[in-house]
């Protein structure tokens, strides 16, 4: 057995006895730094190294602009005014889901805030609606995927870093096939809801006047994406600078217009933001190691040797790499796992000609699926811990989605299209 | 104890909020006075790795940290105290080689007073961020052992649930 398959299971038997993702990488990384005769003393500058980029300020940034977003009121009123145009509609809260989802993955960079910022509101309107509490919750943590894929995005930000790749491009590769999963999932819950035609009560068409009031209660946070995308696309700002003004943007209306958020709750937010975006970028300093010693060490050559040597044929790779993310996302988180499997996928992709950005999008899309798959499932964790379902009640009534988005995801991979029309017709670069 | 958790929230949002203000600061300034600051990148990056380290720290205190705990949250006894040692004595030797060789890249810093391009920082300003951070994980790992073996913890309250994202 290669010394490179080795660290990956020692890797993963750390991970099994329950050590964080960032130590048990890098314990196996220093094992393997050490074993194969490197100065551990590139162990402090790599992890120096990894942290100290201006791109990955981006991190912080929108997981503050998320969580301001929600503690602002800015996801309350968007709720509202999905539900003022399709709560009518039989399962209309399902779709209303959806559809904010979509809208606030266009504020919110990560997953996890987009669970948050619409679970809390929409799986007790469900709830209270005669949804079952399990399929709401299921549904906003499938749901909460399309915040990694709709721009902007942390995990584009990560990838892009990686693979040097235009973190613009990617953003707007994302849009199509983040509508596309929402198409999936909405499907889904209305196949699903069939049965339980006319228990479900839904609201009464809203007229006309009540839509224009919850339009111009939102109007502040419809111009998020606006300000975001527009900074970013407009070539005024960076997109990690876009980040950090889409912060100033949440508190400027958290404070002055809905006025919902106080000094001392910028203090709280401020920590909470911290603390996630520590979380991750923790996991990445050793993730780096680990990526580190995966290239000097030649482990990642030997790696994509053998993954070509599974066929010659581009669908039965690209099937099986989406087999080898699919079971990995279940244990591990997906900036671990960009680390981890760049440097060895990223040259097959290459050899078997795959645009890098259809990757980045399709590999996005997969591990996004790995935050909805028990045991480590970020999505489905802040789902049970906003709703009170168990997890493991989740876990079962999130498997139609689970497929549904799969079905998103062979699209996605398959068909280049879905991920290049977009960007290519913008002329981004 | 209390003063000390409070000087490293402090900090976490100090840092935070003065990164968000340079990076405002820095667009404003390009666009209304067509003068980019030279300083803000390198400021905010030093910034940044000293909230991660901090966050990091934090992070243990909360029980924010990702991992596969399924398998050791079925154990009990003997079994489970076996199972926290060894990921303590793993994450503290993983923490202390950090530190340790952390120091001794700020000591090379020192030794040959480099300094950040921009803003003339002595560059082990910077460095200083992992050995330090180093430490301060360390120690709120041995915090987070002692907790685990005082019995079952209180459930983590709502606050503190609301940070895992």
């Amino acid at each position: 057995m290669s010394l490179g398959i080795s660290l990956f299971l020692v890797f993963f038997f750390l991970l099994s006895v329950g050590l964080p993702i960032s130590i048990s990488l890098g314990v196996a990384a220093v094992g393997s730094l050490f074993l194969n005769g490197f100065p551990l003393s590139v162990l402090p500058t790599v992890v120096y190294a990894s942290l100290g980029k201006f791109t990955l300020l981006a991190i912080p940034f929108f997981i503050l602009a998320g969580v301001i977003m929600e503690f602002a009121g800015i996801s309350k009123r968007l709720v509202h005014l999905a539900n003022v145009f399709v709560g009518h509609i039989e399962g209309g809260l399902a779709v209303v889901t959806v559809v904010v989802a979509c809208f606030f993955a266009a504020i919110s960079g990560s997953g996890p805030a987009t669970v948050a910022a619409i679970g809390t509101i929409l799986i007790p309107a469900m709830a209270k609606s005669g949804y079952d509490k399990g399929f709401a919750a299921s549904l906003v943590a499938a749901s909460g995927n399309i915040g990694i894929i709709i721009p902007p995005s942390i995990a584009f930000v990560v990838f892009g870093v990686l693979a040097e790749v235009s973190i613009g491009r990617l953003f707007i590769a994302g849009i199509i096939p983040g509508i596309l999963l929402g198409s999936c999932l909405i499907l889904t819950s209305l196949l699903l809801l069939r049965k339980q035609k006319g228990k479900l009560i839904s609201s009464k068409p809203s007229t006309l006047a009540e839509k224009w009031l919850a339009f111009k209660e939102a109007f502040w946070g419809l111009m998020t994406p606006v300000i975001i995308l527009g900074g970013i696309y407009g070539g005024i700002v960076t997109p990690t600078e876009a980040a950090g003004i889409a912060v100033i943007y949440g508190l400027f209306v958290g404070f002055f217009i809905y006025r919902e958020i106080s000094m001392k709750d910028l203090w709280r937010l401020l920590v909470i933001a911290s603390v996630g975006s520590a979380t991750v970028m923790f996991i990445i300093a050793f993730a780096s190691v680990f990526a580190w010693v995966l290239t000097t060490s030649h482990y990642a050559t030997d790696l994509s040797e053998k993954l070509l040597l599974i066929s010659t044929n581009k669908t039965v790779i690209l099937l099986f790499i989406n087999i080898i993310l699919l079971v990995a996302g279940c244990f591990i988180d997906a900036a671990s796992a960009y680390f981890i499997f760049l440097p060895i996928m990223l040259p097959v992709m290459r050899t078997i000609g795959v645009d890098p950005i259809v990757f980045g999008v399709f590999m996005t899309v997969n591990l996004a699926i790995g935050m909805i798959t028990p045991p480590v499932g970020l999505d489905i964790f802040m789902a049970s811990n906003i709703s009170g379902v168990s997890l493991k009640e989740i876990s079962i009534k999130v498997m139609p989605f689970i497929l549904a988005s799969l079905i998103a995801l062979g699209l996605v991979t398959y068909i280049p299209w879905f991920s290049l029309w977009l960007p290519n017709l913008m002329g981004v670069k | 104890m209390k003063v000390f958790d409070y000087l490293e929230e402090s900090l976490i949002a100090f840092t935070l909020i003065i990164m968000v203000v340079i990076n405002f600061g820095n667009v404003l300034s390009r666009y209304i006075l067509y003068a980019s600051w030279s300083f803000s990148e390198e400021l905010m990056v030093i910034l940044f790795v000293y909230n991660s380290f901090l966050g990091a720290a934090l992070a243990y205190r909360r029980g924010a940290h990702l991992g596969f705990t399924m398998l050791t949250d079925a154990l009990h006894g003997t079994a489970k105290k076996t199972v926290v040692v060894f990921s303590t004595v793993l994450s503290l030797a993983l923490m202390g080689l950090l530190a340790f060789y952390g120091a001794e890249m700020v000591s090379g810093q020192m030794e040959y007073s480099q300094r950040t391009p921009a803003l003339g920082l002595p560059e082990s300003l910077a460095g200083m961020a992992v050995p330090l951070g180093s430490l301060l994980i360390s120690f709120r790992i041995i915090q987070a052992c002692i907790r685990e073996f005082s019995g079952p913890h209180e459930a983590l309250s709502q606050e503190k649930r609301r940070t895992n994202q």
